[in-house]
């Protein structure tokens, strides 16, 4: 057998969540034992070895193959919600980040993906102010070409513009998504399972955010406050511009910002943050639109939330049915040579389950 | 010579009905709120007025957005010429026009001197020349009216450009705005178009011609 990668049992143990206490009573050891198999102190016995593959639903080439790209040098991932967030779900997700890394390295050698296109922008984190970032926000618009109206989809254009963008289940309510630029490139993951459309496509802007805004800084608790602060508000300018946006304020009551979110597809109380941030209105309205909504029942679950469709990514899952249709690889070649299960790599890359499990051979031409 | 129909089409364009349509939703939602808003009004008696209220919040939502650029047209508040009342003079081209409320989209608005004195500039000009033949030239502005209804509960039910004949009820042209086969971007001249990630994908040069040399030697077999 060849030899076990001890990080690949702690990267496996984390992408299902577990904590060594849990993984150790799964696997049937001790949570020494755990920490020995992690550091490569001691590799585990054959029986051992059988549960871990079972409990981690990985190959056993999951953890006895070298990997061609390397994650680990990449900056901690920013978060929108972290504060929230329990460490074996922020550790699990985050490595669902990071195999979103290996998937795209993987496709790119065989594709061209999206080049990233992103305007190289000056922002000093600790200096500038609002009003620098409502002109990175309208500055990025302006390169995209996307104009100043209403944007009313998100994830094809941050993937058109070589953003890796990956929807998924996230299983925590605490966690709405997820981005860090690795190897070159951006990427974002955010949460399938949240409910709410409008609330969707503020955290796609909001990671936008961070990933234009934020790309050199290490995130910490001390930072943390600051930086969530200017990913709301590059968030609300890249949304709703000034120039657009505040024009339409003809009313500030619900039922009005109701009639706007038809149009502008942002939740309510976005466009109530907005105003503010714009000096529409003021904290005594603020304070009543937010008792308005209270009242209404409608601060946590608005209506016409999830009125309009939002698509999902396709990009991974366009590049694999490329390796496939081409004859380049077939789907089952696909997820052994990622060495990863099945049903991961198809989650990932939003393609149906059950796709890379034929083991229909096609014609040759596999490299 | 241009017809009616192509001069009121011309005067207001196809990509400005999303926005026309919206300055009349929007004002009348601002109104509805107005009413609802104000204890004096959150009764019976402002829903006696609510038409009215309606009618001052199209006026400056539709002000607004000219004054803004979402709608091409030059607007004025303006007295009529009779009485103590203020429209809102719109123009667009070689048409001037006002905004009214009709009962259905085929009626006329109800019937007042100050409209009968704007409508009677669509008579078309007669010329006799020295053979006694009758020359009919157009009116050099069209005049327009944007006719519009509102439910109770606020949703438009109608909204037209329609250009009324001088003396008879009829139209000399119209356009309904909200069953006009608009073209896409018109929804909103400012949104960002569909964009498709896959057209920024290919094979990467080598692999691509790798498969056309195993296809190639394939065929030779």
């Amino acid at each position: 057998m060849s030899k076990i990668i001890p990080e690949r049992i702690r990267e496996a143990r984390e992408s299902v969540g577990m904590t060594d206490d849990q993984f150790a009573d799964a696997i049937g050891v001790s949570r020494q034992s755990v920490g020995t198999y992690e550091t490569g102190a001691v590799s585990p016995r054959g029986d051992v070895f059988s549960k871990i593959i079972a409990v981690t639903r990985q190959p056993p080439a999951f953890f006895t193959t070298p990997r061609k790209h390397n994650a680990a040098r990449f900056h901690t991932p920013t978060w929108r919600s972290l504060k929230r967030m329990q460490r074996p779900d922020r550790l699990r997700i985050g490595r669902r980040l990071e195999w979103a890394y290996y998937v795209a390295e993987f496709m790119a050698e065989y594709i061209d993906m999206p080049p990233v296109n992103l305007p190289a922008i000056e922002f000093d984190f600790e200096r500038d102010g609002h009003e620098r970032i409502e002109e990175l926000a309208d500055q990025l618009r302006e390169f995209w070409n996307v104009g100043f109206g209403p944007i009313t989809d998100l994830a094809p254009l941050l993937e058109y513009n070589g953003i890796i963008v990956v929807e998924e289940p996230v299983n925590c309510d605490d966690m709405d998504a997820v981005s860090r630029w690795q190897g070159g490139r951006p990427y974002m993951l955010y949460a399938a399972d949240q409910e709410s459309n409008s609330r969707k496509l503020f955290n796609l802007a909001h990671e936008l955010a961070h990933l234009v805004l934020h790309n050199a800084i290490e995130v910490n608790s001390r930072n943390l406050d600051r930086m969530e602060n200017q990913a709301n508000r590059f968030a609300g300018a890249f949304l709703m511009p000034r120039r657009t946006f505040a024009r339409e304020i003809a009313n500030t009551s619900i039922d009005y910002f109701m009639s706007l979110k038809g149009r502008w597809r942002v939740a309510v109380a976005a466009m109530i943050y907005r105003c503010k941030d714009l000096g529409i209105l003021n904290p005594d309205q603020v304070k009543y639109l937010w008792k308005q909504m209270n009242a209404r029942g409608i601060r946590k679950k608005e209506p016409l939330d999830n009125a309009f469709a939002l698509s999902r990514p396709t990009v991974l899952a366009s590049a694999a049915q490329m390796l496939i249709e081409n004859k380049i690889k077939s789907p089952a070649q696909i997820a052994e040579d990622l060495v990863m299960n099945a049903d991961d790599i198809e989650s990932i890359c939003a393609l149906p389950r059950g796709t890379l499990q034929n083991k229909v051979v096609a014609l040759k031409l596999y490299m | 010579m241009t017809t009616f129909q192509q001069r009121l089409e011309s005067a207001y364009p196809s990509d400005t009905y999303a926005n026309t349509l919206r300055a009349l939703r929007e004002g009348i939602a601002s109104a509805d709120d107005t009413i609802k808003g104000i204890p004096m009004l959150a009764n019976d008696v402002g829903d006696d007025y609510r038409g009215l209220i309606r009618r001052a919040g199209i006026l400056h939502r539709f002000t607004e957005m000219c004054k803004a650029g979402d709608l091409p047209f030059q607007c004025s508040l303006s007295p009529m010429p009779r009485g103590t009342w203020h429209w809102l003079d719109i123009y667009s081209g070689d048409t001037n026009g006002h905004i009214v409320r009709t009962e259905d989209p085929t009626a006329f608005p109800e019937d007042t001197p100050n409209r009968q004195d704007a409508r009677a500039s669509n008579m078309p000009d007669l010329f006799e020349t020295e053979d006694e033949r009758i020359i009919r030239l157009s009116p050099p502005k069209l005049y327009t009216w944007l006719c519009y209804r509102a439910a109770p509960a606020g949703q438009l039910s109608h909204a037209l450009w329609q250009a009324p004949s001088a003396d008879a009820n009829e139209w000399l042209a119209r356009v309904n705005l909200m069953v006009a086969a608009v073209p896409k971007k018109s929804d909103d001249t400012k949104r960002p178009g569909k964009v498709d990630p896959k057209t920024k994908m290919k094979l990467r040069d080598d692999v691509q011609q790798l498969i056309d040399k195993n296809k190639k030697n394939e065929d030779k077999k």
